[in-house]
């Protein structure tokens, strides 16, 4: 049968011999489909033969004494849209025709019963027509079934499993489900399913991680504040960069090629205070899609990975919040309904505490100096906010905002006028962050489509001035002075409006379509300066080169099922990105498949093409305001990659995951600062310091995760190939990537101990970065000022660093208003090597006589050891 | 306190203090290869240091490492002729890096004196190290068209007999140079001081009865920098916060090509000293000599690399691992080293007028 060439067949054989007209005798309300077989099997001696996925979570009831074997039949699949033929000793099993029936639709939001905060991800079943649909960003979700009775079935981790009762479809039918918070389950129970085991299973996707906010905040990290970024430097190919920062490098890619997004709105910059902390507060988040392989249609715009971050809608119940105290930072967030059952509010703040430590500091220093203070303080913040209401069961509306900002300030002040009649103040500030604004509308056109449309302003913006002023007096009267300011702007703003669409034409086809227009301004680096002295001033302003640029995109894909064992994704991803006259084009096809050889197995494979026409120049593996995002210009191109991936999923009793996935990536168009390119001024044009190139990534990532019980995790080891390949650096050689990390392994598990503790701990042991180690040294030519040792240049990424390893641990202690988090990174003390440098040892000899010996020598710069750290989170 | 207490109170506390850094071999095999160094002064002889690249943990050049390379030969090549081959010599080093540890240099010198424009090349060669070759233009000197001194802060002491004298002053300064405009041009400002009123007194028999001298006090943190922003352009807002630019007075000529410009040199905290055992002298000798040279882009790109390297943002991340490093510039092909050239202005600005001035005003 062509439509079966995938079919599993069950079969027992039975050694009894019995008539086809024998009776049957069975009696099962609402049991398994397979296990009501199994007693007919024995009875009627014959097999049944059925597609795999033909029977997921079907349920049955039949009551038969002595009834023949088509009756029963007849009566077990009354009301479902499976039907049966009876052949020699087969009774073989297969979905009606679907011209037979009349179909309806059911459509409706899956939310969280209380909070009404939507449920992404959500398996929505009917097991009479034994189809199934998840829901969306948004929680939506469409489901075509044959008319008559029906019963819909949830399951998703964390709540409790969600049965309809029967339901009387006789036309389309909104209906809208809310889960119960079931924390037992997840602690003792075995759950039918996930959204991770659907994702690796069922989906099409290669790569696809989704994270809740519990899975984020149970992982152990540095300082303890809980990071979504840290807990994706967790999963197989996915390299953390510099130890302790929330670098995030996929599959052999650049920092800049992932596309961090907050409610479907891109953030150009996601790090805190160096990145150390990511822009994402935990508090405020609800989870968080990530794409590491295959792409839906509609993500394109950077080239190695894509992470959604789902923030919170707020209670339409009740008020809930928490205030979480730290060492580092405290967090205070909150949530409700404005206008009950309506109207809801969501409202998280986050603060660092470093200025206020050092402003005191400061204070207490200056006292003791006379005539000269210095002040220094730091601190980061952010805020987000949603007002979501809701007009009708499918009309609703949001409003979120975003801010970030950090700043530094740095001043020193020198007033010796009455002893020296000088004075010298220094003054020196950065500010640099993200303001995100969008306003989106969500509406079930009918219940086969739905759309949100967005409209949206996202801005990263830096700002730094430095401004000295010295001089001199005589008699009070100034007889020279310079006043010298300096100031550096950065800034991207976009303004975006979108449209997305989700459209279930049929039961096993599930659209996405969409379009974009994105309005990009760009002021990549713009200097100016003025000095003014007694007898002179000067401006001067460099690089006022302010670039506008016109993104379209429209994106269409399909999820077809073709049949039960047999799932396409198919799409595409066209985008026009004109900027100073020229258009540029990228046409971005994708294509995944899934395919089912055996229950419990799912085999894939997948090909994406993605473009990226922004990208960021960074000086360093740390996060400067400086780093600045421009837009291809000139002669560029845009960046663009082609990834094959490939995967082999296995699930064991629903409660382990095993995953192997190999991905091969080719890199075009990529942009790097070119050699010697610090020798240019800093103001020159920012694109004559950059040269384009190539690189390859190749790799596997093998993984055993568990979801649930008291003991959870995964384990997960991945290798990696990566190299890059420029016209003008490193002599146009190609060379290693720097976090080409040959070797990975993750471990993670999280315990459940009783009702009061928790804990977690992670390990990652890794070949160490790559890292450009000079060796040799030439004679100092004396023509500077100052005199090194001169270094001879060599071939990038030329070393590898030791293997590196290190384990965190968190207890966590609940207690009746909040709980403690007690944690430890690096655990057991071992101070990873993060760079080499040379210096000499020095010693003392006493032998004949003293001698005093400096000896050139490499040293293992090793950075972070045990950081233990201690919050307290109160909830209300 | 049991035992196994303190067991993991000591472990947790030995591995929390250990130290950030271990000494250790990095296993990577490098090849040393020839340096050659040599700035060619315009109307000067020439000199040019030949010595070879050494691991840095091979030992310290003229203590415990010998980087001499003495089966060399050098050819230099002017405008692309054959000029001669170098002859090995041995000079004093100069006073400003006078390493008493390390005796006198050896080099190579050339008869040939090279003028503005010349275009040198020399062609080093080693049986052992290999070859290396390095070129660089003779720049044409600066045109200064004036020079405004005011002497600002002036503070004057001596006694009355004349005989010791002493100041403390600040300068101001504004030098007028014409940048030509049909070239890309670097600069290097330097500056000291000369002194001719210097010596001592002896008696009949050679006895020393006095001396008598006059001197500048002035070092390189006496210019002020900031001052003019030409001498900063390199140095980028952030950088004007983390980094020093002390003593680095090299710049360009990105904006002001084909211009006249002022060069705003401001200098504090100038002493100056008189003493004389011989009694008053009217005539006094004290310079401060300010050198506005015209210097070859190979120059340029190496001092403005040593900075990088070294103050800069980009080499502070790479030394410690964060970003790529930053390699000193080099323009000796297959080697190392820098063959630069430069060509001086000289002003010189009479400090014993100003003082004169002050005195008596």
């Amino acid at each position: 049968m062509k439509s079966h060439l995938i079919t599993t067949i069950a079969a027992v054989a039975l050694s009894l011999s019995v008539a086809q007209a024998q009776r049957i005798t069975l009696h099962a309300v609402g049991r398994p489909a397979e296990k009501v077989f199994a007693d007919i099997m024995k009875q009627s001696g014959k097999n049944f033969v059925y597609s795999s996925g033909l029977l997921d979570g079907l349920n049955v009831t039949v009551s038969a004494d002595g009834k023949q074997l088509r009756q029963v039949l007849d009566a077990m699949f009354e009301g479902t849209d499976i039907a049966y033929r009876v052949k020699g000793e087969n009774i073989i099993l297969y979905r009606r025709p679907v011209a037979a029936r009349r179909k309806c639709t059911i459509s409706g939001f899956v939310r969280e019963a209380g909070s009404d905060e939507a449920i992404v991800g959500a398996v929505v079943r009917s097991t009479q027509a034994g189809v199934a649909a998840t829901t969306n960003a948004m929680g939506f979700y469409s489901l075509t079934v044959p008319a008559g009775e029906t019963t819909l079935t949830v399951d998703y981790p964390g709540f409790r499993d969600y049965t309809s009762g029967k339901l009387a479809v006789e036309s389309d039918l909104s209906y809208n489900i809310g889960l119960t918070v079931n924390s037992e389950m997840l602690d003792e129970l075995v759950v039918h399913g996930s959204r991770n085991r659907y994702l690796a299973m069922e989906s099409t996707a290669v790569g696809n991680l989704n994270l809740s906010n519990s899975v984020i905040k149970a992982t152990p990290v540095i300082f303890g504040e809980s990071d979504v970024i840290k807990t994706l430097q967790l999963e197989p190919g996915v390299s953390a960069g510099v130890e302790g920062l929330t670098g995030m490098y996929v599959h052999g890619g650049g920092s800049d090629e992932n596309l961090y997004m907050l409610d479907n709105i891109p953030l150009y910059q996601v790090n805190h205070f160096a990145g150390l902390f990511s822009a994402f507060n935990t508090e405020a988040l609800r989870n968080v899609d990530f794409y590491k392989s295959s792409f839906p249609a509609r993500y394109d715009g950077r080239l190695s990975s894509f992470m959604d971050v789902h923030t919170k809608d707020g209670s339409m119940e009740a008020h809930h919040g928490s205030v979480k105290l730290g060492l580092t930072s405290g967090a205070f967030n909150i949530d409700g309904p404005i206008w009950r059952d309506h109207t809801s509010y969501s409202f998280a703040i986050r603060r660092s505490w470093l200025d206020l430590l050092t402003i005191p500091v400061c204070a207490i220093a200056n006292s003791a100096l006379s005539n000269e203070s210095y002040t220094f303080g730091y601190a980061f913040m952010d805020i987000n906010a949603k007002i979501s209401h809701r007009f009708s069961d499918r009309s609703t509306a949001y409003a979120m905002f975003y801010y970030g900002d950090d700043y530094l300030r740095i001043s020193q002040d020198f007033d010796t006028e009455i002893v020296t009649g000088d004075y010298d103040k220094t003054k020196n500030n950065l500010r640099w962050g993200n303001i995100v604004g969008s306003l989106g509308w969500r509406y079930v056109i009918s219940p086969k489509m739905f759309v949100e449309v967005t409209g949206a302003y996202s801005r990263y913006q830096s700002r730094l001035v430095h401004r000295s002023e010295y001089g001199s007096k005589v008699d009070s009267k100034v007889i020279s002075f310079t006043d010298d300011r300096l100031q550096s702007d950065n800034h991207i703003g976009d303004w975006i409006a979108r449209a997305d669409f989700d459209y279930t034409p049929h039961p096993s086809h599930k659209v996405n379509f969409g379009v974009s227009y994105i309005r990009h301004n760009f002021l990549p680096s713009l200097s100016k300066r003025r000095l003014l002295t007694e007898s002179f001033e000067a401006s001067a302003s460099d690089n006022a080169r302010h670039y506008k640029a016109d993104e379209y995109a429209a994106y269409i894909g399909d999820d077809w099922k073709l049949s039960d064992a047999l799932r396409v994704n198919a799409g595409v991803h066209g985008s026009l990105f004109h900027i100073e006259g020229r258009t540029h084009k990228a046409l971005s096809p994708r294509l995944s498949l899934r395919w089912t050889p055996a229950r419990d197995w799912a085999v894939k494979a997948s090909y994406s093409r993605t473009a990226q026409y922004v990208h960021q120049l960074v000086q360093s593996s740390i996060s400067l305001p400086t780093d600045q995002w421009v837009p291809v210009t000139g002669s560029q191109k845009p960046q663009a990659a082609d990834k094959v991936s490939a995967g082999v999923y296995y699930s064991l009793d629903n409660k382990y995951t095993f995953s192997v996935e190999g991905y091969y990536k080719w890199m075009h168009n990529l942009l790097e600062y070119c050699d010697e390119y610090y020798l240019m001024p800093p103001n020159a044009a920012w694109d004559s310091k950059m040269t384009a190139g190539k690189g390859t990534a190749k790799g596997i990532d093998f993984k055993v995760a568990k979801e649930f019980g008291k003991v959870s995790g995964h384990i997960s080891y991945s290798l990696l190939w990566a190299d890059r390949q420029y016209a003008d650096l490193n002599g146009g050689r190609k060379f290693p990537a720097r976090f080409d990390n040959r070797h990975k392994i993750n471990v993670m598990v999280n315990w459940k101990i009783n009702d009061k503790w928790e804990m977690s701990a992670s390990w990652t042991g890794m070949s160490g970065n790559r890292f450009t180690l000079a060796t040799q040294c030439w004679d100092d030519p004396a023509l500077a000022p100052w005199h090194y040792d001169m270094l001879l240049g060599t071939e990038m990424n030329n070393y590898r660093l030791p293997f590196y390893h290190r384990m965190d641990l968190s207890f966590r202690r609940n207690t009746r208003r909040g709980y403690w988090t007690f944690s430890a990174y690096n655990a057991y003390c071992n101070m990873n090597t993060i760079a080499v440098d040379r210096d000499y040892s020095d010693s003392f000899v006493v032998g004949d006589k003293y001698e005093f010996i400096s000896n050139p020598v490499f040293r293992k710069i090793r950075l972070i050891p045990i950081i233990p750290s201690v919050s307290y989170t109160w909830i209300f | 306190m049991d035992f196994l207490t303190r067991i993991i109170i000591s472990a947790a506390a030995a591995a929390t203090l250990s130290s950030c850094f271990s000494e250790f071999d990095p296993k990577i095999d490098s090849t040393p290869v020839l340096c050659m160094n040599s700035n060619i002064v315009e109307g000067e002889p020439i000199w040019l240091q030949l010595t070879r690249t050494w691991r840095w943990d091979e030992g310290d050049p003229g203590s415990t490492l010998d980087i001499s390379v003495d089966d060399a030969t050098v050819d230099l090549y002017v405008n692309g002729e054959f000029k001669e081959r170098l002859t090995a010599a041995v000079r004093e080093p100069s006073a400003e890096f006078y390493d008493p540890t390390k005796g006198p240099e050896k080099g190579f010198e050339a008869e040939y004196i090279p003028q503005q424009d010349d275009h040198i090349r020399f062609v080093a060669t080693s049986k052992k190290y290999g070859e290396a070759t390095a070129e660089t233009v003779v720049p044409r000197q600066v045109s200064i068209s004036k020079v405004d001194v005011t002497p600002l802060n002036v503070t004057y002491w001596g006694n009355e007999d004349g005989t010791t004298a002493g100041a403390m002053f600040d300068l101001d300064i504004q030098m007028h140079f014409t940048d030509p405009a049909e070239s890309t041009d670097y600069y290097l400002f330097s500056y000291g001081s000369e002194n001719t009123f210097n010596g001592y007194i002896y008696d009949e028999n050679d006895v020393l009865v006095g001396s008598y001298g006059e001197y500048i006090n002035i070092n390189a943190y006496s210019l002020d920098p900031n001052y003019e922003p030409l001498f900063s352009e390199h140095v980028s807002v952030l950088e004007s916060v983390v980094a020093s630019n002390s003593g680095y007075t090299i710049f360009s000529d990105r904006q002001i090509s084909g211009r006249t410009y002022p060069l705003h040199i401001h200098m504090t905290n100038i002493s100056w000293n008189y003493h004389s055992d011989v009694g008053a002298v009217d005539e006094l000798q004290c310079y401060l000599v300010l050198n506005l040279n015209k210097i070859s882009e190979d120059y340029y790109r190496h001092v403005l690399s040593v900075w990088v390297a070294n103050d800069g943002i980009a080499g502070s991340l790479g030394s410690v691992g964060l970003g790529e490093p930053v390699f000193e510039s080099s323009n000796v092909s297959t080697g190392a080293g820098v063959v630069s050239s430069a060509t001086g202005n000289i002003v010189r600005i009479d400090i014993s007028e100003i003082i004169k001035a002050r005195q008596g005003s």
